[in-house]
């Protein structure tokens, strides 16, 4: 049950805040995400900025555990801010922030590194919640964007015919089909009598297998253009 | 004479070009010089003393023929006397026979000048071609000279040949044309006839399940049958048991030859009749079976008679595709097809009345059918000329038929593409249609009434956030529903749950989710699904708002051909006519009303059921990949 989740949390970890670094461009929405990780005793805001370029340079003095990242920031676009934040913190967590949390939004996040998304208008409380379970290993994803994962591994999505180097295990692929038939991590963990820390275990080995992927098959590209 | 396998190749090519050669040069110079004159130093022995075993010797014409009514073998015996001219004397001198069908030994005063193997009690010979012998110098003398010839015979009927003894420069030219006509003209009948033979047959084999392809396999068994026919008459020697197969089965071969030319001359002029060809295939079998009858039960006296009735008829009804041909000629305006074919015809039925008449009034014994010989390779150059012809019009016409096919396709092609153009604008136009309309009845009129509310100060913060997000809400739905025109309604409804899932948690609402009754992917039109996805959105938005309840069941599932949607919640209800949660149900009704489904709505302190009963169209119940 969530309720039963959410008691089991051990009482240590609320002592120690989870720092948060919003990087937003439009105020409104940035002010409110501010106001949803001050508002809530887990979470510590690292730092919020309007830009890549500022994210980039407080990132290095105020690192924080969670970065909040908008893909459609004004001077570069969200998706090499998480590659960079991916390379140079490694154990940070990526979460995209979106309007629509269509397929192709989040799912090339998740290739640059990302391992959860928001959607903008997410409620304050929602938004504090979905932060820790991030932090906690899980975020959950919509049955859209679970079938459009597993049809990245089916190669149906790959260019040309480069082979996948890292397949999905028939576990993980049970976890993503279950999700897209709508199931919630709850379901999928009763459902393949696993504890829901597994379950987004599995999620999170499917993100870096994208991610491992995406970056080979970039190498493979560049190779047939004659880039590399 | 040294004798290995490469000289006896050698010998069998080079010998038939060369009698070939001096044949033609031999026929061109009879053509331009008259019979050899009367001066040369010839002598024909025409007459002789024949002693058959046990009977009593008597004077005889050369040549000379003994009909005898039963077989039997005997021996016989020719002796004749005859006196050379001096001036042959000097001359290097031959010995040359036109036929010598038993062969035997010749012996001019006491020297054996001439050897053929001959019959014995267990075998046959028949020799069908001419023969010369070198007669040694010095043998002759002028007066008083004596020839005797030694040979026997199991047979009926027996020939006794005429003897010339001349100079050498005149027999020889004589000898090699004989030998070019009567061996050199057989072989290259036979060769012709195997390679066009060949060529019919194949043809027929390849492509026998047509109709139209029987007078290939007739031309094919007519060349066979020649060459049956001819290889007959060259088995020799033949043991005597094997004689009368022999000649049965050559009249296999010439029965075959000339009743499938008949038939399927009678084919080539456009005619066709079942009885006719009965008919034919009785007479064929007819002629070795008389044969045989003839050696088995008179032991072949009547053997010449039934040959000759045989032969007439199968001679006569080679009137039939002449009647057949003449009528064609007449009908129409003849083409070159119906002359040479009518002309061949007029020469076969002549030639072949003329070999039947070569069994009544002459002795066939010793003679290869000329008339035949010529007559069969130009009667199946013929045949093949015109069946090539057909076929390589046929082949035309195929060719026309294939591009005309092609062409038709090209432009079923050309139809079918602008078809498809004009379905997918179709499409398009409509799907925009639609979007327009979505917009103009859901989020268009939503933002309008709210804003009319705000613009009247009505609405709280809380009313103000509650209404865009319902409005944010069917954006989302619209969205999801867009994209080819067809909509997987499971997966759309699981992103509406993923959606709805943070409020349906804060109205602490236990939800079970159930599609276990909807096919694997079943795709709408986004007009079907659209409504259906909005009556759900509404329904679960109206449990987490109005409902105050504790669980929430959502149902999907296919039932005979109907999509049921059913949301239960065990709240406190409400009431239907006053208590109508704002635009919410009115929205519920409409939607129900544009996809002519049923709307089942039923509250009451134990809960309240929002339910839709939609039949699908045909189509759409099939799951698509």
């Amino acid at each position: 049950m969530v309720n039963d989740r959410l008691s089991a949390v051990p009482s240590s970890s609320q002592q120690v805040p989870i720092t948060v670094a919003v990087v937003e461009d439009e105020h409104e929405v940035r002010t409110l995400f501010e106001l949803a990780v001050r508002s809530n005793p887990r979470l510590s805001l690292a730092f919020s900025a309007g830009t890549a370029a500022s994210a980039i340079s407080l990132a290095g003095t105020r690192p924080a555990q969670v970065y909040l990242v908008d893909l459609g920031l004004p001077d570069r676009d969200g998706r090499d801010l998480i590659r960079w934040i991916c390379a140079q913190q490694p154990h940070a967590s990526v979460m995209v922030v979106t309007v629509f949390g269509d397929d192709s939004h989040v799912v090339s996040s998740f290739e640059a590194g990302a391992v959860g998304y928001l959607l903008k208008d997410t409620p304050p409380d929602e938004i504090a919640r979905r932060i820790v379970d991030l932090h906690e290993g899980g975020s959950p994803i919509s049955p859209s964007v679970a079938r459009h994962l597993l049809r990245r591994f089916m190669g149906r999505d790959t260019p040309a015919s480069q082979p996948i180097d890292d397949p999905l295990s028939d576990r993980e692929r049970e976890v993503l089909k279950l999700i897209e038939k709508g199931m919630t991590y709850d379901e999928v963990a009763e459902v393949l009598q696993i504890s829901w820390h597994t379950v987004t275990a599995f999620l999170r080995r499917v993100y870096r297998k994208l991610q491992v992927n995406s970056r080979s098959e970039a190498v493979y590209e560049a190779r047939q253009r004659g880039i590399l | 004479m040294p004798r290995g396998p490469a000289r006896g190749l050698a010998r069998l090519v080079v010998g038939p070009l060369r009698r070939l050669l001096v044949g033609l040069l031999c026929g061109l110079s009879c053509l331009s010089a008259a019979a050899p004159p009367e001066a040369l130093p010839l002598v024909e022995i025409s007459r002789g003393l024949l002693q058959a075993e046990g009977q009593a010797a008597e004077r005889v014409e050369l040549p000379h023929k003994v009909y005898r009514p039963r077989r039997a073998f005997t021996l016989y015996q020719l002796s004749a006397r005859f006196d050379a001219p001096a001036a042959l004397l000097p001359q290097r001198t031959a010995l040359h026979m036109d036929s010598w069908p038993d062969g035997g030994r010749i012996v001019i005063n006491g020297v054996e000048v001439a050897q053929q193997p001959t019959s014995t009690p267990d075998q046959v010979v028949r020799y069908l071609r001419p023969f010369a012998f070198a007669v040694p110098p010095g043998l002759l003398r002028e007066q008083g000279n004596q020839v005797q010839m030694h040979w026997a015979s199991r047979e009926t009927l027996v020939l006794v040949p005429r003897v010339r003894i001349g100079p050498r420069e005149v027999l020889e030219p004589l000898h090699e044309r004989q030998l070019f006509w009567q061996l050199t003209v057989v072989q290259g009948s036979m060769v012709f006839a195997a390679v066009i033979g060949a060529v019919m047959l194949g043809v027929w084999w390849q492509q026998r399940s047509g109709p139209a392809q029987r007078s290939y396999l007739l031309i094919g068994l007519s060349a066979a049958g020649w060459i049956i026919f001819n290889a007959m008459l060259m088995w020799s020697p033949v043991s005597a048991i094997w004689f009368p197969w022999r000649r049965a089965i050559g009249f296999v071969g010439i029965g075959l030859f000339a009743l499938c030319m008949w038939t399927s001359l009678a084919r080539l002029a456009g005619w066709q009749d079942r009885r006719f060809d009965r008919v034919c295939l009785l007479w064929f079998a007819f002629g070795p079976l008389s044969t045989m009858l003839a050696f088995l039960i008179t032991d072949a006296t009547h053997q010449p008679v039934l040959e000759a009735v045989w032969s007439l008829g199968a001679a006569g009804l080679g009137v039939v595709p002449l009647v057949v041909l003449a009528r064609a000629v007449m009908r129409q305006r003849p083409g070159p097809r119906l002359v040479v074919l009518m002309g061949f015809v007029l020469i076969s039925v002549g030639v072949t009345v003329r070999e039947a008449l070569t069994y009544i009034f002459k002795d066939p014994i010793g003679t290869i059918h000329l008339g035949l010989q010529l007559m069969a390779p130009l009667w199946l150059a013929t045949a093949a000329g015109i069946l090539m012809q057909d076929f390589v019009r046929s082949l035309r016409e195929a060719e026309a038929d294939r591009a005309a096919v092609d062409r038709r396709l090209a432009e079923r092609e050309a139809e079918l593409a602008l078809l498809h153009a004009r379905e997918r604008e179709h499409a398009t136009d409509e799907e925009r249609h639609r979007i327009m309309q979505d917009m103009h009845d859901g989020l268009g009129s939503q933002l309008v009434s709210s804003l009319a509310m705000a613009e009247r100060g009505q609405l709280s913060p809380q009313q103000t956030a509650e209404l865009l997000r319902a409005c944010i809400d069917d954006l989302r739905l619209a969205i999801d529903t867009l994209g080819d025109g067809r909509v997987d309604l499971a997966l759309a409804a699981g992103n509406l749950r993923f959606r709805m899932e943070p409020r349906l948690r804060a109205a602490g609402l236990r939800v079970r989710w159930d599609m276990s009754e909807l096919p694997d992917e079943l795709s709408l039109p986004g007009s079907v699904a659209l409504p259906v996805l909005r009556v759900m959105q509404e329904a679960l938005a109206n449990a987490t708002k109005h409902a105050r309840a504790t669980s929430l069941q959502v149902r999907l599932a296919c039932e005979g051909g109907r999509l049921a949607l059913d949301v239960h919640d065990d709240g406190h209800g409400f009431d239907l006519v006053r208590h109508a949660p704002g635009k919410g149900l009115a929205g519920m009704h409409k939607r129900a009303r544009g996809l002519g489904a049923e709307l089942l709505l039923d509250s009451s302190m134990q809960g309240t059921h929002v339910g839709l009963r939609l039949a699908l169209p045909a189509s759409g119940n099939a799951s698509a990949n």
